[in-house]
């Protein structure tokens, strides 16, 4: 199903990057709040993704995509422990939503309640048939089918220009992509560097470990010296032969915007409007925790609204109403991006590239018609002959790169680091610095081995950013400190007892050094 | 007289320093080496004075703060888009000794004011073709729901 655009053909290089910090804990065999991410992840975003795939290719739409499934997020999507739990969840609201369509039959919320009724019903009879409980698997069938090329990516999502050492950077790298290797059985050609970090010294390192290509946001390809003259058009090869490609701020903005982004329309679905809050506490008992804590579950009944205003009371989400409108976005969306290419093949005599990099779990999760618009998005580019879907890796060969070294730069609020380091997270890194020194000291293997995996899982980038956006803020921080615990017991000869849930039990200490 | 080592690493001085953004530098060190001990034997009855050198390679010059702890972190202003040194330094009057140095770090250049969030392309690189244009999606524009990002 490859098709390489040619070089005077536009290309829509769409990335999705599918993450979630690992929120493993075996030891609360019940509700887990954290660990819920993983299970309304799976329902409400990768099955979804999937299923879309599936349906794609049974009709026979050409798709091609970028995707990158984070090394956490492999490890806890191929765990016994939390299939099983997936699964639980999954049965759970499957029960809920088929409790919900008797509670609604006739009423104003009857055709949302049918909807998710039988969203869960399919959800989960794909991850338990097709899918067989491993959607890692399934990702690998759909590169095999030749609709996603996968990414590798960092271990556990550390922005590698805020790790102290060479050493540390390097074992987040080698760590990821064995990981990789482990998961899906081969060394990926791209990589996505968490939050677009990019710092000029990982050219280098990038090239070292055979990637080909990776991703930065905007103003890393603006910004590059020289300054390329097709901007963020092209790919921009660096002094080392990586491709990279910079993010474009049109179909960014048209997605991701808090002014005129997609998601935000009145007719779609409200986010923060949950079952688990509105309903009677009384008949939601058996969904929720034995204490009785209130929490999300998945079933929201409302409508954006008006977002302008938020005294104006939400209404009755209408499915009807959100599928015409998602409907109409992808056309928009796709109109938008034939014209773009229209403009700028123009303005420069050649057809651009349009690289639209997306975390994944906005597309289901936080934005529930997110998987409608992009089945909407790859079916009508399918029949635009002025644009082709493609993948990063078909971009590079057809078209002179252009030349130049990209500037430092993230993704994040900013554009630089404000999002990782400021007053509520600095004091993580002299703690994660020292570490990575002390590291180097420790030649017991199996104390290395240790050491080295509660220090990646430590260097996370989730930490700092779930406690500067306030939305985790206690469990990311009680997560990084019982990290660096287990890196103090490990170095000074105390390891903890290791688990059958450990994450990377093929992380071998020769990675650091 | 030589001291072991302890195997946990300390007793290592540090200094390390990550650019935040083209206007600050966050630095953070701690002085519990060897080398410091060595310094303060090497003057021996006088106050030495943990100092912190800022050298500004693209412009040629340089600062000096008074450390006020052997184990801290601040936030340096810098110059968008120029290259630095910092040094961590004992001084006993005009004498002074290295500790530790950091390799030098180059400060990301200033982007537009309007930042990431509405990123235009920015009007100075004149790259043609790239404005901004852009129509409003059916349903009228609204505000997303969530912040971009993780």
């Amino acid at each position: 199903m490859k098709q390489q655009p040619s070089a005077n053909e536009a290309a829509l290089s769409i990335v999705l990057h599918c993450h979630l910090p690992w929120v493993c804990h075996p030891e609360h065999d019940g509700f887990f709040l954290e660990e819920d991410w993983l299970h309304e992840a799976v329902a409400e975003t990768y099955v979804p993704l999937l299923m879309m795939l599936d349906h794609l290719a049974a009709d026979r739409v050409p798709c091609r995509l970028n995707v990158s499934v984070s090394p956490t997020l492999c490890e806890m999507l191929r765990s016994d422990l939390l299939r099983a739990r997936t699964l639980r969840y999954l049965e759970r609201n499957a029960a809920l939503a088929c409790s919900e369509v008797q509670r609604h039959a006739g009423k104003v919320h009857g055709t949302a309640a049918r909807m998710y009724a039988a969203h869960y019903e399919r959800v989960l009879t794909a991850y338990t048939g097709r899918y067989g409980g491993d959607l890692v698997a399934a990702f690998g069938a759909a590169a095999a089918r030749g609709q996603i090329v996968l990414l590798g990516s960092t271990a556990t999502h550390a922005l590698l220009p805020l790790v102290g050492s060479d050493a540390c950077r390097r074992a987040q790298v080698d760590v990821g992509l064995a990981n990789f290797a482990k998961h899906f059985g081969y060394v990926p050609d791209g990589f996505w560097l968490p939050e677009c970090a990019w710092r000029p010294d990982l050219d280098a390192l990038l090239a070292e470990r055979g990637i080909h290509y990776t991703f930065v946001d905007t103003h890393g390809v603006l910004l590059a010296a020289p300054r390329p003259p097709l901007g963020v058009f092209a790919p921009l090869s660096t002094p080392a032969g990586l491709a990279v490609f910079g993010r474009d701020v049109e179909s960014s903005h048209q997605v991701w915007s808090a002014a005129e982004g997609y998601p935000g329309d009145a007719v779609y679905r409200e986010f923060h409007r949950d079952l688990g809050y509105d309903g009677d506490l009384y008949y939601l008992r058996p969904w929720l925790p034995p204490d009785g804590a209130r929490r999300p579950l998945g079933i929201k009944y409302h409508r954006v609204t008006d977002r302008n205003d938020p005294r104006v009371p939400k209404q009755p989400y209408d499915p009807a109403r959100a599928a015409a409108r998602v409907a109409e976005h992808a056309e928009h969306f796709v109109r938008s991006r034939v014209e773009q290419a229209e403009r700028i093949a123009a303005a420069t005599g050649r057809a651009p590239v349009i690289t639209a990099p997306y975390d994944a779990e906005l597309f289901g999760h936080w934005w529930w018609e997110g998987p409608a618009f992009l089945d909407g998005v790859i079916r009508r580019v399918a029949a635009e002959p002025a644009l082709r879907l493609a993948s990063a890796s078909d971009c590079i060969a057809p078209r002179p790169l252009q030349t130049g070294m990209p500037a430092e730069s993230t993704w994040g609020d900013g554009g630089y680091y404000d999002v990782w380091v400021n007053g509520a997270t600095d004091w993580m890194y002299p703690m994660l610095h020292d570490a990575e020194r002390r590291l180097a000291d420790v030649s017991d293997g199996e104390a290395r081995k240790t050491a080295l995996r509660q220090l990646l899982l430590a260097a996370a980038g989730d930490w700092p950013f779930l406690i500067r956006t306030g939305s985790a803020r206690a469990y990311a921080e009680r997560r990084f400190r019982e990290h660096m615990a287990a890196f103090e017991s490990a170095v000074s000869g105390e390891p903890p007892a290791p688990s059958p849930h450990d994450p990377f039990p093929e992380l071998d200490g020769c990675a650091f050094g | 007289v030589k001291r072991i080592v302890p195997p946990t690493g300390a007793g290592k001085d540090s200094i390390t320093a990550m650019p935040r953004g083209p206007q600050s530098v966050y630095i953070h060190w701690r002085l519990d080496g060897l080398r410091c001990d060595d310094i303060e034997g090497e003057f021996p009855g006088e106050t030495v004075q943990w100092v912190l050198r800022s050298l500004d390679m693209t412009a040629d010059t340089n600062s000096t703060l008074d450390l006020p702890n052997r184990v801290g972190s601040m936030y340096l202003a810098v110059e968008p888009g120029h290259t630095y040194g910092f040094e961590i330094a004992g001084q006993v009057g005009v004498r002074w000794r290295t500790v530790c140095t950091t390799p030098p770090i180059e400060v990301p250049r200033a982007r537009p004011a309007d930042a990431r969030a509405d990123a235009a392309v920015p009007p100075e690189l004149d790259v043609p073709g790239l404005q901004f244009e852009t129509t409003p999606p059916p349903g009228g524009a609204s505000e997303a729901l969530m912040e971009h990002d993780a």
